[in-house]
């Protein structure tokens, strides 16, 4: 009896390190942000109460969140924010199944060239990675001059949404295609074979087989990569536009240079119930895949 | 004319020869069983004929008409794996209808096929089910039914019961023998369980490092062995290495005429089946070591005066000591091949 006791408490002791971090680090902060953004204002707290166009109320109200949703700028950002979400997600999810069917059915050197080239963004930091875009792709920049030099016109994707959603898929995909092949590399090649064997062509087993089969990792690559679209900032900062900005952007905006600390806080609960949307859909999805074992 | 034909079937892996100079023929409605130990490229084999693996050498013709520019989708052929490959988001119907669909057939067409299939292999009232759902058996079941539902010129079976628990394994075998009687398809199935191919097998092919070592009836295998691998691979038999001397053969305790075709001092081997060991009132003597009772026969473990050790299968009685006769007797020369078979008259002048 006294040893289960002390097994119970050794438990409890190695538990609690990691529940107390999480909730000094996560829990508290995105409570006290959740108080700050329905009108709670710490008079105490300078990091609260120094900053413009507060809202105070002793109730809880919705007013910060009214006043940035009817916004114009806020609604652009938001409107591109989930645009660029969107399209990234699919390029990533485009390319970084293309790559990992490379890996692991392309031609032998094929397959092993692509299989030790695509981890190589995640080896470049973010801001030397955006700095390379803009140099290559910007106005004036290599490309620039190289189709300049044949006689073509060209315009740059950088400060865009294209080139927003470049250096993001750029970031992200080291991640999506190790995942998405780590997937296709625990799919029985006899699987695939039997498919084959039936008649099916390249496109059927994919569609009809492969992705199916994939579901899982597919949607943690989507679910995973949405969630961290949506709140990016480096990638949209260096080679987005001006206006509108995507959310991450507009968050650091609203607390560095307008001074607004509770919008900025509004603006993060704006895009974490966004990103537990997408959360919930992928468990969803994946209750929905483990049904049939 | 033969149905498929393989003729110099060559596939190497890293420059060793898996498959080597491969020849031989499948005749319709034939079951041909390819049966070796791991590694002897009856699966190669296979999945060259699939379509899975191209051959560096040789052809596989069908019809008279070479496969091998053909992917595997466009063969003649159904395949059922080692492995249970039934899809497992897909129902059984679905599992069964896929390769149907892909040929937009009629959706009454499919629906009836899936129905009879289903039937055919007994389990129609699996459609609604997933694999996940399914016994190892019942899904083995369903991945023949979803080969046979195409209605292929030849189906070939990759050990397709070696998951399964032995009892299985043997209904599985019989319900297979009885299914290809009634639809009388043609059928290359790959093995390394002796029983399995002997039971199911019009002709058996065993293979060995890539060659072919015997093709024949099972009972021809059984009973008359080319080589000594073969004799050695199928079944239970007992080896004697012996010598030809003076013009007799020296084995064991068994001193008798040499065959012809065998030289002076050539090693030679003997093999003699445990069933066709029994004791008698003469031949030489054996003292009983173990005896197992396995149920509908027993079997012992006998040692001879040189101290040499032979198995013997008998219903009967059996001594601690007495005198033992071999019935019939193979003889293979130091190539491995077989030089000659003493019969009993053979033996009657056998001197031991």
């Amino acid at each position: 009896m006294k040893n289960s006791w002390r097994e119970a408490l050794i438990g409890l002791c190695l538990a609690a390190l990691p529940v107390a971090a999480m909730f000094v680090l996560v829990v508290l902060p995105a409570f006290e942000g959740l108080r700050f953004s329905l009108g709670y204002v710490p008079g105490d707290n300078p990091a609260y109460s120094t900053g413009s166009h507060l809202v105070t109320s002793s109730t809880p109200t919705l007013e910060v969140y009214r006043t940035l949703l009817s916004s114009p700028f806020v609604q652009a950002d938001l409107r591109l924010t989930l645009t660029v979400t969107l399209f990234t997600v699919l390029l990533i999810l485009l390319v970084g199944y293309s790559l990992a069917l490379l890996v692991r059915f392309g031609p032998g050197r094929l397959g092993a060239a692509v299989r030790s080239l695509y981890l190589i963004p995640m080896f470049v930091p973010v801001v030397i990675a955006a700095y390379a875009f803009i140099t290559l792709y910007g106005s004036r920049g290599w490309l620039d001059a190289l189709l300049h030099h044949v006689g073509i016109g060209y315009r740059s994707p950088i400060y865009g949404i294209p080139g927003i959603v470049m250096g993001l898929v750029w970031s992200h995909l080291p991640f999506a295609t190790l995942l998405l092949g780590s997937g296709l590399d625990a799919l029985p090649e006899e699987q695939v074979e039997a498919a084959r064997d039936s008649g099916a062509g390249f496109l059927s087993i994919l569609w009809r087989i492969i992705l199916p089969l994939n579901l899982t990792p597919t949607m943690i690559v989507a679910a995973f990569s949405g969630i961290s679209v949506l709140g990016s900032y480096t990638v949209p900062a260096l080679l987005g536009p001006n206006a509108p900005q995507m959310v991450g952007v507009a968050m650091e905006q609203y607390f560095g240079a307008y001074r607004q600390p509770q919008g900025a806080v509004a603006l993060a609960m704006i895009t974490f119930a966004l990103a537990a949307a997408i959360g919930a859909l992928y468990v969803w999805g994946i209750s929905r895949t483990r049904r049939h074992g | 004319m033969a149905l498929l034909e393989l003729t110099h079937l060559q596939k190497q892996y890293a420059n060793l020869g898996v498959v080597r100079d491969l020849n031989l023929e499948v005749a319709e409605g034939e079951v041909l069983c390819l049966l070796g130990p791991s590694g002897c490229g009856k699966t190669t084999t296979l999945r060259m004929v699939a379509g899975f693996l191209q051959p560096d050498g040789g052809d596989i013709r069908m019809d008279g008409k070479s496969l091998l520019r053909l992917p595997p989708e466009r063969r003649p052929t159904g395949m059922v794996f080692q492995r249970y490959t039934l899809w497992p988001h897909m129902s059984v119907w679905h599992n069964v209808a896929f390769g149907l669909g892909l040929r937009r057939r009629p959706r009454a067409e499919i629906e009836q096929r899936v129905k009879d299939v289903l039937e055919l292999v007994g389990l129609p009232e699996m459609a609604r089910r997933y694999p996940a759902q399914l016994s190892g058996g019942q899904q083995q079941r369903i991945a023949l039914a979803r080969a046979l539902v195409l209605e292929p010129r030849l189906l070939l079976l990759d050990e397709p019961f070696a998951n399964l628990d032995a009892q299985l394994r043997e209904r599985m075998r019989d319900e297979l023998l009885s299914l290809q009687r009634r639809v009388g398809i043609t059928m290359i199935f790959v093995t390394h369980d002796q029983a399995e191919a002997l039971v199911l097998a019009h002709r058996i092919a065993v293979m060995r490092e890539g060659n072919l070592e015997q093709i024949a009836a099972p009972d021809e295998i059984y009973n008359r062995p080319a080589t000594r691998f073969v004799a050695a691979f199928v079944g239970t038999m007992n080896l004697l290495e012996g010598k030809v001397s003076a013009g007799q053969v020296i084995a064991g305790p068994f001193r008798f005429p040499v065959p012809s075709g065998l030289k002076d001092g050539e090693t030679v081997t003997l093999a003699i089946r445990p069933e066709d060991l029994a004791f008698a009132s003469g031949g030489f003597p054996v003292r009983t070591v173990q005896v197992a009772n396995l149920g509908h026969y027993r079997r012992a473990t006998l040692q001879t005066s040189e101290g040499g050790e032979l198995l013997a299968f008998t219903g009967g009685e059996i001594p601690s000591e007495g005198l033992v006769q071999a019935s019939r007797v193979l003889v293979y020369g130091a190539s491995g091949k077989l030089a000659g078979v003493l019969e009993p008259q053979a033996l009657a002048q056998v001197k031991p």
